[in-house]
C-alpha cells in the first residue's frame, strides 16, 4: 500500500511524500514509483504515527465495579481515536501474585484486542515472591511497574517502606517505577469527615482528594527516588504544585518523568457543582483552571513528557451511584477515543504546541520511555502503525457519537477540528470514514524493552 | 540523470538511526526505503557504515583580514578542507570592514571572496561593526532581500560594541525576527589583565588563558542574556561556549525560561585543554585562539552540556594562521600571536571518535549537533541537515570500523600544523558528497573549484529544546 502526499509528521520534522508499507512495515519514504500498489490518497491530510495511549483501564475491577467495555470494544474504540497501542495494567488482585495478573490479563485481552498493547505489572508489596518475580517479569516484556499510593480499601495501596524496596530493586534491574502519587492518609481522613457529616456529594469531591495530598506524594516519591537512585514515572499529574515540584527535581538532576491527561488539561472542578457531577468522580478529581494552565506550561516547557487518556469506562448507570454519596463509584473517566482529537485541537489548533511535539507526546515519548520497539514515530522500517487526519475536518462531541461503552461525554458540545479519518496498524486498515474494518483479536501483545534514553 | 542509490547503510537523523536504501536523482533525496533499485542508476553498497547528512559548519573565517595579517585558507582551499572533512555547507563570519563601512560592504566583499573558490555550500553572517540608523536599516534589507538572517556581534575585540549598542542591535533583530551571534567575553576586564601580564613580563602562551578566565565568559554571557531578555527575547546564539561557568549560566537561564537562548561550542573546547599552552618550542602559540582552552573539567561539562541539550550546535570558528609564520609574532608576547586554530577539516571526525565512539553522545545527538540543528537554526533545513525526501542529496558515508591518526600530512587545508596531531580517531569518512555529485572520495577531493552556490537564508526555524530534554 501507498500512502500518497500527505504531511508526513515525525517526532521532529515534516514533509509532505509519499509512504510505501510492505509485510505491515514502513518500506519507504518519499517519492515511491511502485504503479501496482493500492493508493491512498493523503493530499491536504496528516499522516501521524499512530497514538499510544499508555494508561489504560480496559475490563477493569475498580473496587467497587468492573468498567463496562472489554478488550474488544476498548481497543476498537482506541482505534477510531487513532490510537494503534495500547498500554494497560495487570492489577493485581487479592490473594494473586504479580506474575498471575500479568498472566490473568494477558488471557484477558488476547483474542479480543484488535490493535497492539501490552501490560504494565502492578505491585503491592515488597514480599520475597514479588521480589524474585521481577527480573523475570521484566524479562518477559514488561518493565513497567504501577505503584499506588492510595486506594488502601481497594487493596492496591502500597506501604512505604516496600515502596522503598521495590524502587531499589525495579531501578537495579532495568525497570520503570510507575506511580499514582496521591497521599492517601489525608484522602480518607477527609473522605471520613464527610463521611461522617453525611456531606460526601460530588460537589465536594474534590476538596476530598485536595491538591497538597498529591503534592505531599509527589514531593515524598521525588525524596526516594533521589535516596534510591531510582528513576520514577509519575502518572497523571493534576496540579500546579505537581508540575512545578517535578520541573525543580528534573533541575536539580533526578530522573523523573511526568504524565498528564486531557481531562486536567480541559476540565475544571466546577464541573462537580452541576447536577450531573457525579460523571467526573475520578482520581485525582478535576482541578482549579490555574492548575491546567500550569499543565500546559509543563508541557510546553518539556517538564511533562507524556499525555495519555487513564481511560476508565464506566456507563452512567454506575456512575451515578455516587450521586448521593461519592464514596460509592469506582472513580475513572473514559477518553482513550477523545485522546489525539482533543490533544491536535486544543493543543495545536490552540497555538499550544507544533505538531511534531503532539507526536513526541502521544508517541515517540510513550514508545521510548516504555520500551515499544519499532514504534512511536514514523521512519523506514518501522512497523506502518499510522493514523490520517484530515485537519479541516470539524465535528462536535455529542454523550453518543464515540465507540466506547459509556453513555456519555464529559466533553460534550466540545467543538473540535481535525479528525482522525483512517487508522493503520501493521499496514492494515482498522478505520476507514467512520467504519471499524479491523478484526477482533487482530492486535499483538508487544514485548517490551527497558526504557530508552535519547 | 539515472541518480544514485546508496545500498544498505544505516541512515542516521536525531531521531533515529535505521538500515534503509537512499535514492539521490537530480541532486535530492527521492527516496528513501529498503530494496531500492533503479534502472541505470549508480549503486554505491554502504554495508556496515554510517549514512549521515553532509556537516553544516556555522562557524568559519575564510579569507578573513585581522589587523596586519590574514587567515592563509582562501574560500577554495578551504572548503575543500571543509569537503574532505564531510562538510558540504558553511555559513562564514565575515571579517570587520573598514571604520564605519556600512552593513553591506562585507557582504559584497565575501560574495566576490567566495565566488567561483567556494566548493560547498555556503552563507555568510552580517557582522555589526557600528550602530547607527542605516546599520538597523540595513540589517532588514539583508534579511529579506539578501537572505543574510543572521547578525554577528562582539563584546570584545577593536570592533566591540556597548551594551547600549547592543541592546539597540538585539531590540531591531527581535523587530526582524532574525537571530543575534554573539562572542561573549569581558572586553574591559581582559583589556586590564593582558597590559598588566605584559608589564610583569609574563608573555608566554600560557597567560594568554589567564588574560581571560572563564569568569568573564560567563559574565558577557550572563549580560546578553540579559541585554536579549530587555530586548523582548530576541533569538540569542551564544557562538564558541567554551566553559563550564559559561555554560552554568546558559543552564541557569534556560531554567528559568529563557528560551530564546541557543548555545555553540567547538571540538577544541571538548578535547584540547590550557596544558597545551605549556607546549615546548613555542608550540602554545598554535592553540591561541578566544576563548582560551580551559582545563579538563571544563571539557567534561561540555560534553554533559552537549549530550543533556544544553548546547545545540557543535562548530569550528575554523581560523587558521600558519604556526611557522604569523603564528610566531606572537613568540616573545602572546598578544601580538593572531587568535585562531584550524579545525573545519578535523570536526567530524574528532567529535565522532570522542564524542560518539567514547559513549559521550549518542550517533543520533552527534547528527542533531553536527547537521540538523545548526541547518534549522539558521535558516537552511530542510534544504540542509537531514536525509529526508526533498532535501539536497548531501551525503556523508562514514566507517566506524576504520581508525586512523590525524596528522597534518594527510589534511587537505593550506594552514602547516593541525590542532589535533597524533589523535587517534575511531572513524573513517569515505565518501562525501554535494547534491548529490562526489566532492571527497577516501580523503581525496575530487570536486570541482567554485561548485559551491550562495544559499539565502530564510529566518530561524522553530526551535522547541525543552528542561528534560534527555527523554526526547
Amino acid at each position: 500500500m501507498i500512502i500518497r502526499n500527505g504531511l508526513i509528521v515525525t517526532a521532529h520534522e515534516e514533509f509532505v511524500g509519499d509512504l510505501a508499507i510492505a509485510d505491515g512495515k514502513i518500506a519507504c519514504i518519499g517519492n515511491v514509483r511502485d504503479e501496482r500498489a493500492q493508493v491512498l490518497d493523503a493530499t491536504g491530510k496528516l499522516v501521524l504515527p499512530g497514538v499510544i495511549d499508555m494508561h489504560t483501564h480496559i475490563d477493569h475491577w475498580g473496587g467497587s465495579a468492573k468498567t463496562d467495555d472489554d478488550f474488544f470494544t476498548g481497543t476498537r474504540a482506541a482505534a477510531f481515536g487513532g490510537v494503534t497501542t495500547v498500554i494497560d495494567f495487570a492489577i493485581q488482585r487479592p490473594g494473586e501474585t504479580v506474575q498471575e495478573a500479568v498472566r490473568r490479563r494477558r488471557s484477558e485481552a488476547d483474542g479480543k484486542v484488535c490493535i497492539d498493547y501490552s501490560l504494565h505489572a502492578h505491585v503491592t508489596g515488597a514480599d520475597e515472591e514479588t521480589l524474585r518475580s521481577v527480573p523475570a517479569i521484566i524479562g518477559d516484556g514488561y518493565p513497567s511497574f504501577k505503584m499506588f499510593t492510595t486506594y488502601k480499601k481497594a487493596g492496591f495501596k502500597i506501604e512505604d517502606h516496600d515502596c522503598l524496596t521495590l524502587m531499589r530493586h525495579i531501578h537495579d534491574h532495568g525497570g520503570l517505577v510507575m506511580i499514582h502519587a496521591e497521599n492517601d492518609s489525608m484522602c480518607e481522613s477527609l473522605t471520613e469527615t464527610m463521611l461522617r457529616a453525611d456531606t460526601a456529594v460530588p460537589a465536594r469531591y474534590p476538596d476530598s482528594r485536595p491538591p497538597i495530598a498529591e503534592a505531599e506524594c509527589i514531593s515524598r516519591m521525588l525524596l526516594f527516588a533521589e535516596y534510591t537512585g531510582a528513576t520514577i514515572y509519575i502518572v497523571h499529574v493534576s496540579t500546579r504544585q505537581g508540575v512545578e515540584l517535578i520541573r525543580r527535581a528534573q533541575k536539580s538532576g533526578l530522573n523523573v518523568i511526568a504524565e498528564t491527561c486531557p481531562h486536567y488539561l480541559l476540565l475544571h472542578r466546577d464541573r462537580y457543582l452541576e447536577e450531573d457531577g457525579y460523571k467526573y468522580i475520578m482520581a485525582p478529581p478535576l482541578r482549579d483552571e490555574e492548575d491546567a494552565e500550569a499543565l500546559w506550561q509543563g508541557i510546553r516547557d518539556g517538564v511533562i513528557s507524556v499525555v495519555s487518556s487513564d481511560h476508565c469506562d464506566y456507563r452512567l448507570d454506575k456512575k451515578v451511584a455516587g450521586r448521593r454519596n461519592f464514596t460509592q463509584v469506582s472513580p475513572g473517566i473514559h477518553g482513550t477515543e477523545w485522546l489525539l482529537p482533543l490533544m491536535y485541537h486544543f493543543g495545536v489548533g490552540g497555538g499550544k504546541m507544533t505538531r511534531q511535539q503532539l507526536v513526541r507526546l502521544l508517541s515517540h515519548h510513550p514508545a521510548r520511555i516504555f520500551g515499544l520497539p519499532g514504534k512511536g514515530n514514523i521512519a523506514v522500517g518501522m512497523d506502518a502503525d499510522l493514523v490520517l487526519v484530515d485537519p479541516s475536518a470539524r465535528h462536535t462531541i455529542t454523550d453518543s457519537n464515540h465507540h466506547m461503552q459509556a453513555d456519555f461525554s464529559p466533553y460534550r458540545g466540545f467543538e473540535l477540528q481535525g479528525c482522525p479519518e483512517t487508522v493503520i496498524s501493521r499496514g492494515e486498515i482498522v478505520v476507514q470514514g467512520g467504519r471499524f474494518l479491523g478484526g477482533r483479536g487482530r492486535g499483538r501483545f508487544v514485548r517490551r524493552n527497558p526504557a530508552l534514553r535519547i | 540523470m539515472a541518480g544514485t542509490v546508496i545500498k544498505n547503510g544505516t541512515i542516521v537523523s536525531p531521531e533515529a538511526a535505521y538500515k534503509a536504501d537512499l535514492l539521490i536523482e537530480d541532486g535530492k533525496i527521492a527516496c528513501i526505503g529498503n530494496g531500492l533499485s533503479v534502472e541505470g542508476a549508480e549503486v554505491i553498497d554502504a554495508s556496515g557504515k554510517l549514512v549521515l547528512p553532509g556537516a553544516v559548519d556555522v562557524h568559519t573565517h575564510f579569507d578573513l583580514q585581522s589587523g596586519d595579517v590574514r587567515v592563509v585558507e582562501d574560500f577554495y582551499t578551504g572548503t575543500v578542507a571543509a569537503a574532505c572533512g564531510g562538510t558540504t555547507t558553511i555559513v562564514d563570519h565575515p571579517a570587520f570592514g573598514p571604520e564605519g563601512c556600512p552593513l553591506r560592504h562585507q557582504i559584497d566583499e565575501y560574495h566576490r571572496l567566495a565566488a567561483g573558490k567556494s566548493v560547498i555550500d555556503y552563507g555568510f553572517h552580517s557582522v555589526v561593526q557600528h550602530v547607527d540608523d542605516a546599520v538597523l536599516r540595513d540589517m532588514e534589507a539583508l534579511a529579506v532581500e539578501e537572505g543574510i538572517t543572521s547578525f554577528k556581534v562582539y563584546m570584545t575585540y577593536a570592533c566591540k560594541l556597548n551594551d547600549a549598542e547592543l541592546l539597540r542591535i538585539l531590540r531591531r533583530a527581535k523587530e526582524l525576527g532574525v537571530i543575534v551571534a554573539v562572542h561573549a567575553e569581558n572586553h574591559d576586564v581582559i583589556e586590564h589583565m593582558r597590559r598588566q601580564f605584559v608589564r610583569e613580563g609574563k608573555t608566554a602562551p600560557i597567560y594568554h588563558a589567564k588574560s581571560r578566565p572563564d569568569d568573564c565568559e560567563a559574565e558577557a554571557v550572563d549580560r546578553i542574556i540579559r541585554l536579549a531578555h530587555l530586548a523582548g527575547g530576541t533569538m540569542l546564539y551564544i557562538v564558541h561556549l567554551s566553559s563550564a561557568k559559561g555554560l552554568q549560566v546558559v543552564k541557569h537561564a534556560r531554567e528559568n525560561g529563557h528560551r530564546n537562548v541557543i548555545a555553540e561550542t567547538c571540538p577544541q573546547y571538548l578535547t584540547l585543554t590550557e596544558d597545551q599552552y605549556l607546549g615546548e618550542n613555542g608550540e602554545g602559540l598554535k592553540y591561541i585562539l578566544s576563548p582560551p582552552l580551559r582545563r579538563r573539567n571544563d571539557c567534561e561539562a561540555l560534553w554533559a552540556g552537549l549530550a543533556d541539550g544544553l548546547i545545540q550546535v557543535i562548530a569550528t570558528d575554523h581560523c587558521p594562521f600558519h604556526f611557522h609564520r604569523e603564528k610566531q609574532l606572537g613568540k616573545d608576547n602572546f598578544t601580538l600571536c593572531p587568535n585562531g586554530i584550524p579545525g573545519a577539516e578535523e570536526r567530524l571526525r574528532v567529535v565522532f571518535s570522542e564524542g560518539v565512539m567514547k559513549g559521550r553522545i549518542s550517533i543520533r545527538q552527534f547528527v542533531a549537533l553536527m547537521c540538523t540543528n545548526p541547518a534549522k537554526i539558521f535558516g537552511l533545513f530542510p534544504q540542509k541537515g537531514i536525509l529526508l525526501p526533498g532535501s539536497d542529496a548531501d551525503v556523508v558515508i562514514l566507517n566506524p570500523q576504520e581508525t586512523e591518526i590525524l596528522s597534518k600530512s594527510n589534511l587537505h587545508g593550506a594552514v602547516d600544523y593541525s590542532a589535533y596531531e597524533g589523535m587517534e580517531i575511531q572513524g573513517k569518512i569515505e565518501l562525501v558528497m554535494q547534491r548529490g555529485a562526489v566532492l571527497a572520495k577516501n580523503n581525496e577531493f575530487v570536486g570541482e573549484k567554485g561548485q559551491g552556490r550562495f544559499l539565502k537564508r530564510k529566518r530561524t526555524g522553530y526551535l522547541d529544546y525543552g528542561v528534560g530534554s534527555a527523554w526526547i
